[in-house]
């Protein structure tokens, strides 16, 4: 029997032997044969690789109808239909370069919520997944879960702020929107609260004096918002909160193709907050009203080779409003109800074009205008301002310098109605920066750089930088240094919100001259592999900033006035920052970072500290995932020193310095099939809110009790003490729970 | 002289124990393995992935681990992040501005890439094996 099967098996054989042919043929892409590529029968066990010419031959084919397959990494797959007659068959396949775009990048177990990126220069990078831990409307608010960075409200009816970095006020961090600077002068201070978390890819953040690319401003640091591209957001995503205060909050994505080369991105967010709360009983609304939109949409092309060509525009227009309770529109500007309403309305774009020459050259561009219309009381501040900006930079690699250069170019136009712009303010600023990156060894980089820039109204502005890296062996300690200096011209009315809110009066005693700094710090990391694969890095930092020169507000002189003038002396900033991060592959992953600092001034031999900077601050994030289950719990929060106060001279009974102060939170996602995600966020869950006579003199805005003939505060009566909402740290929001979810669709 | 041969066995094995994967570049597979037909592990990483640091040091320093690989892979390590152009099988792997193209043709799992990924190609460069995420020195490469 056995015998038989076997015979009958070589009889077929010998059957299909008979009746078979091959095929053979040239694999080939652009005209190049392609070696390796495999080359098979669909559903039979034939096939083969091409050879180092990318000729194939498969013999010995039973005759019949078979579907050809060639593929090989990096190569659209190619089918093709043949008739096998006993004859042979020449098949040619002529492939195509795949072009498959990644649609995410994700990383393995939780998360890359902070990294280091490659470069000497410290660059902190936080994804997207880090802000998801404790959800904000806006990136100003998202901030304060980074370590050394806080974002400081500067009024209390308003609730406008900027963003401190190590202790130095808003106007030294510069916000950079795809390293563009878009947010300058006047949208620092209004337009902050404008950008939308969910515009966020990721945000690089480097504290301290930033590489030669983005000019000398930045004393205090760089906030470089990433957007989102639209080769990796998703086809469709929605993001909607609400809170118990009444807030509610919208972002909505959508990603389309046009043609074959061009891919859109537009999103939309959409902010608003009605209510009237008011729980400290100083009859000045708690948050400020807010009724906010904003309009994202970004293209990207493909080009040959690889190219970069992206653009992307932004518009966003804000009303928004705090006081009295009854304050409504129509007494907006009047001096019976006392209302902060501020309208603010930008435009934004910007974007990259990479040459189509054989070097690397892009061109980078964005302009922008801003308009707000501002009241604050019965006093109007009206103002316009459009930024210009281009900049060629040149990429390339010798050896083992890799150079940068380039050329920049920033036009800036600003007016206002205050009587200290009498004319509109026109700055042109033309510069030009090398730097140079040099691998000195496997292990340590170098880096060098220059900028000069021409200032019109100010001169020659030079800027030196230099950067090094060390990085042992193991990868697992890192060491950078970082020198360089700052030059800052301050524009007081868009960088001070103080000017136009209270009463207190706008003294500037001299020509305010540019301020210049020096500044230095050391970073070190070091990363340790713990048991059962647990991770721990440390990231230690020491900052120094020196300034020569510095415009600081002084409210002690004068009660009734705000002073600015040149200082006469010197100030330092100086702090030291570390950075945990344990991570345990079963899920737990724990982020904390504290900063102690110390910011003074020192003129005529006294050394004072400086108001509104804190001593210590702590960050903290805790998450455990439970990934099977589609859980993850999120513990955040963040606690701040005490910070001296500006108090309204000796007769105020307020404390001159804030208490130490927390704000935490809580979030419980899940996460559903389909995309589903839904989240709650209990926020401010210790309920902190500063004292309710933060506002002096909130029952009467207007001074109108006042029962001398001098404004503002009247010292032979201490029950006078005028209007004032710059005794400011912490917002008024107490506790609420935010209940959100999230939605995202990928064909 | 068998007691030679045993010490010599002994310190042998002493030195493969302390040697580190024999990490080779792309330009080098195809010469590779005209000599020699073995599969081809290519481990994709960044420079921040922790992940990536732990699979380094955890897995790829672990002596059975390496012996492993060593004797029966190549082994290609792929900084997903490389600005630097790759030349393999027929092709030239450019820096798309986030990533090398290589790291998505050759990770990518549903439009997906993830740090670290492991591959395994056959001596024919075919995709044999992908593991998505951290391996740990009990798994084994086959």
């Amino acid at each position: 029997m056995r015998n038989l099967i076997l015979l009958s098996f070589i009889f077929l054989s010998f059957l299909l032997r008979a009746q078979s042919g091959e095929l053979f043929g040239f694999i080939k892409s652009e005209g190049k044969g392609l070696a390796f590529t495999s080359v098979f029968l669909e559903g039979t066990s034939k096939g083969t690789f091409a050879g180092e010419d990318g000729s194939y031959k498969i013999s010995n084919v039973p005759n019949g109808e078979y579907v050809v397959v060639a593929q090989i990494l990096g190569f659209e797959t190619k089918k093709q239909k043949v008739v096998i007659d006993s004859k042979s068959i020449q098949l040619d396949f002529d492939l195509k370069k795949s072009n498959n775009q990644i649609e995410e990048v994700v990383v393995s177990g939780t998360l890359k919520p902070i990294s280091k990126s490659d470069s000497p220069v410290p660059v902190e990078v936080y994804s997207k997944e880090f802000f998801k831990k404790n959800p904000a409307p806006s990136v100003f608010e998202a901030m304060s879960n980074v370590n050394g960075v806080r974002p400081q409200l500067n009024c209390n009816v308003c609730n406008t702020g900027d963003i401190h970095i190590n202790g130095l006020e808003g106007p030294y961090t510069m916000i950079l929107i795809d390293g563009m600077p878009i947010v300058s002068g006047l949208s620092t201070v209004y337009g902050l609260m404008g950008i939308p978390q969910s515009l966020i890819e990721r945000v690089e953040i480097v504290k301290g004096p930033a590489s030669t690319l983005y000019g000398s401003e930045a004393v205090g640091g760089i906030i470089n918002v990433i957007t989102k591209s639209p080769q990796s957001a998703p086809v469709f995503s929605a993001d909607v909160f609400g809170s118990s205060w009444g807030e509610i909050n919208t972002d909505l994505g959508v990603k389309f193709k046009a043609g074959k080369k061009a891919h859109s991105l537009f999103g939309l967010n959409y902010f608003n907050f009605q209510n009237t709360i008011d729980n400290n009983g100083d009859g000045i609304t708690d948050l400020t009203l807010q009724d906010r939109i904003s309009v994202f949409n970004k293209w990207s092309f493909d080009r040959k080779d690889n190219r970069v060509f992206t653009i992307a525009g932004r518009y966003m227009y804000e009303d928004r409003w705090g006081g009295q309770l009854n304050w409504t529109p129509e007494f907006r500007g009047g001096d019976s109800i006392y209302g902060e309403s501020i309208y603010t309305s930008r435009w934004e774009t910007f974007g990259v074009y990479q040459l189509p020459v054989k070097e690397k050259v892009n061109f980078s561009f964005s302009a922008n205008g801003h308009n707000q219309n501002s009241v604050y009381g019965d006093t109007w501040y009206i103002g316009q301002q459009s930024v210009l900006f281009g900049q060629l930079t040149w990429f390339k690699k010798i050896a083992h310098h890799d150079l940068t250069s380039g050329l920049a170019y920033r036009y800036t136009y600003y007016d206002d109605n205050s009587p200290a712009t009498a004319n509109p303010d026109e700055v042109h600023l033309p510069g030009v920066f090398v730097q140079d990156q040099i691998k000195l060894s496997p292990q340590s980089t170098l880096l060098l750089g220059g900028r000069y820039d021409y200032n019109t109204n100010h001169g020659n502005v030079f800027s030196p930088r230099a950067n090094y890296k060390w990085m042992s062996k193991d990868k697992k300690n890192i060491i950078r240094l970082t020198g360089g200096n700052g030059f800052r011209v301050v524009n007081l009315f868009t960088e001070e919100h103080a000017a136009f809110t209270g009463t207190r009066a706008l003294i500037i005693q001299e020509e305010l001259k540019p301020e210049t700094s020096w500044n230095g710090n050391v970073n070190y990391v070091k990363k340790f592999l713990l048991k059962n694969n647990a991770f721990l890095s440390l990231d230690l930092s020491g900052f120094y900033t020196y300034f020569f020169n510095q415009i600081l507000p002084d409210y002690d002189s004068d009660p009734n006035a705000i002073i600015y003038d040149n200082l006469d002396g010197y100030s330092v900033s100086q702090c030291v920052s570390l950075n945990t991060d344990f991570s345990m592959r079963s899920g737990l992953n724990i982020l904390a970072g504290v900063t102690l600092m110390d910011v003074s001034f020192t003129e005529e031999e006294v050394t004072e500290r400086q108001v509104l900077s804190e001593r210590f601050t702590g960050t903290w994030g805790v998450s455990y995932q439970l990934k099977k289950k589609g859980w993850k719990f999120d513990y955040t929060g963040n606690v701040y020193g005490p910070m001296l106060l500006p108090l309204l001279g000796e007769d105020d009974p307020r404390n001159p310095k804030s208490p130490y102060w927390s704000i935490q939170n809580i979030q419980a996602t899940k996460n559903f099939k389909k995309g589903w995600e839904l989240y709650a966020v209990v926020k401010n869950l210790l309920n902190f809110t500063p004292p309710s006579n933060s506002i002096w003199g909130a029952h009467d805005p207007f001074d109108k009790l006042n029962n001398s003939d001098t404004p503002g505060i009247d010292l032979l009566d201490p029950d006078d003490l005028g209007f004032d909402p710059a005794y400011m740290f912490a917002p008024n929001q107490g506790v609420r729970v935010n209940f959100g979810f999230r939605y995202s669709f990928n064909k | 002289m068998k007691k030679l041969g045993f010490i010599l066995l002994f310190l042998i094995s002493l030195l493969t124990q302390a040697q580190e994967v024999n990490w080779v570049t792309f330009k080098e597979l195809p010469l590779l393995t005209n000599q020699e037909a073995k599969p081809i592990m290519v481990f994709i990483h960044t420079d921040w992935c922790k992940y990536c640091l732990m699979q380094e040091q955890n897995t790829f320093s672990d002596s059975a681990v390496v012996s492993n690989l060593n004797e029966h892979y190549y082994c290609v390590k792929l900084n997903a992040e490389t600005e630097e152009t790759i030349s393999f099988l027929n092709r030239d792997y450019n820096f798309n501005g986030n990533q090398n193209e290589l790291s998505w043709v050759l990770g990518a799992e549903n439009n997906q890439l993830s740090f670290p990924t492991t591959v395994v190609l056959s001596p024919q460069f075919q995709i044999a094996n992908r593991w998505v995420g951290y391996l740990s020195k009990e798994a084994t490469f086959n």
